[in-house]
């Protein structure tokens, strides 16, 4: 039976959810990622889906800006990347809104 | 040529069971795809919308995700909503539970959107973290037998944690998984499961039994049943939003009231006001009253008294009331409803 690394796991997890860009590298993104994904008004799970459905028409390393102010996502973004192997590389708040960047595995 | 993986999709719920199932399956070398269906009554999505009330600044989580996330299983959410209400929730082949909790349907309807799934991207099976004699409506021997012949899955659907004391499936018998290797855990109890979220490293997970779908609870149920009444069984997603906040009054045929109970529910109905009436208190603090349908005069006046009853100034002999219908705004000065015979003859 193959047995998984939890430990690793957990500790991966926790790196991913801070992102792996620079603040200054996401700035950046703001007018640079391929994609935007405006998913502000809507609630849990909308926004996720809308990254979702973005990622398949998506190349693999191509960036994509989530705006959203379902706070949830700040959690749930990390952990779909985690979960589909795709990058996230953090966020920027606005007043308002939050941008979430990904970047397509 | 190498021989491709055996690929199980999984209906994730993102409580601990789903996730030991996907998490035994992906041991023993599966190429698992966890699915998420979202159906609007979900009872986790409710608390995130509301934020957590001791930290607004703590979002609550999607589980499935973070399941998939701490398991690096790929979770996909499937918005079922638009379908969910008027095929399973209206029309239940199998009946309610003890709320409008049509449990059977609702899992035959997902397993056939997963079984669509498995066709078209080519899985080889679909599995569940369903345990046996678990709930009373949908995890006996008879409806799951049942479930799976009306989703089409015979021999298709595995569950890995019940596995043993079920006939053996397909995968099973193809050799693609061990039977030895899956369990036979039954009943209320999730001792065991918590024994194999400890022993699989699972350290953060929801916790069990807490109840994950507002239809069962009688509350909920009540006011849905009113909502669909007066509406004729028109309504849209916003109305099902609605249901899940505040206090609710039927002040007449097409007219309610809903009453936020704090601060983070009056900031959610903020966010519905577009197209209905409002009333509100300035002088005190106040719960955000919305009013849904054309008011009448002695209506409109209720609601006043209501909202000020709620209102930090209750004790008060008058109580000055805002409120906004349609294009028209007005300010009255009430006196707060004092006894709760008049609130519970229309409380919903």
């Amino acid at each position: 039976m193959r047995r998984g690394v939890p430990e690793r796991r957990q500790a991966k997890f926790r790196r991913q959810v801070h992102g792996s860009a620079t603040d200054d590298q996401l700035r950046s993104l703001i007018t640079a990622a391929e994609v935007a994904v405006d998913a502000r008004g809507t609630f849990c799970p909308e926004p996720v889906i809308r990254i979702q459905e973005a990622a398949r028409q998506m190349q693999a390393g191509q960036t994509a800006m989530l705006l959203a102010d379902d706070a949830g996502v700040e959690l749930d973004l990390p952990a779909w990347c985690m979960s589909t192997g795709n990058e996230y590389l953090g966020l920027v708040r606005e007043r308002a809104f939050l941008r979430v960047f990904i970047r397509r595995a | 040529m190498s021989k491709r993986p055996i690929r199980a999709l999984g209906l994730m719920s993102g409580g601990l069971d789903s996730t030991l199932a996907a998490s035994i399956l992906q041991r023993l070398g599966i190429d698992v795809l966890g699915l998420h269906f979202s159906t609007g009554f979900c009872v986790a999505d409710r608390h995130r919308l509301m934020g957590n009330a001791n930290n607004r600044d703590k979002p609550y989580r999607n589980d499935a995700l973070h399941a998939g996330g701490q398991l690096q299983v790929p979770v996909e959410i499937i918005d079922i909503k638009e379908d969910y209400l008027p095929q399973v929730v209206l029309n239940p082949k199998y009946g309610y539970g003890s709320g409008m909790n049509p449990c059977i349907d609702c899992r035959i309807f997902m397993l056939k959107r997963a079984r669509g799934l498995l066709e078209e991207r080519n899985y080889d099976f679909i599995f569940t973290g369903e345990v046996l004699g678990q709930r009373p409506m949908s995890q006996r021997r008879p409806p799951m037998q049942a479930i799976e012949q009306e989703a089409k899955l015979e021999g298709l659907l595995l569950r890995p944690l019940s596995a043993r004391l079920l006939a053996p499936t397909t995968p099973e018998q193809e050799g693609w998984v061990n039977r030895d290797d899956l369990y036979a855990i039954s009943g209320r109890s999730r001792h065991e499961q918590m024994r194999l979220a400890d022993e699989f490293g699972l350290v953060d997970y929801p916790q069990p039994a807490g109840g994950c779908c507002f239809l069962p609870d009688q509350n909920f149920a009540r006011k849905l049943r009113d909502l669909l009444i007066d509406r004729g069984n028109v309504v849209d997603p916003d109305d099902m939003m609605l249901l899940k906040v505040g206090r609710h009054f039927r002040l007449g045929n097409g007219v309610k009231i809903i009453v936020g109970r704090h601060e983070a529910e009056n900031d959610f109905l903020e966010r519905f006001r577009v197209g209905r009436g409002a009333v509100w208190v300035e002088e005190f603090s106040s719960p955000l009253t919305l009013i849904e349908g054309a008011p009448s005069a002695d209506q409109l006046e209720l609601a006043c008294k209501i909202t000020a009853r709620y209102c930090a100034g209750r004790s008060e002999s008058e109580v000055p009331v805002h409120w906004h219908v349609d294009d028209h705004r007005g300010r009255l000065v009430v006196e707060p409803v004092r006894e709760d015979g008049v609130l519970d003859d229309i409380r919903i």
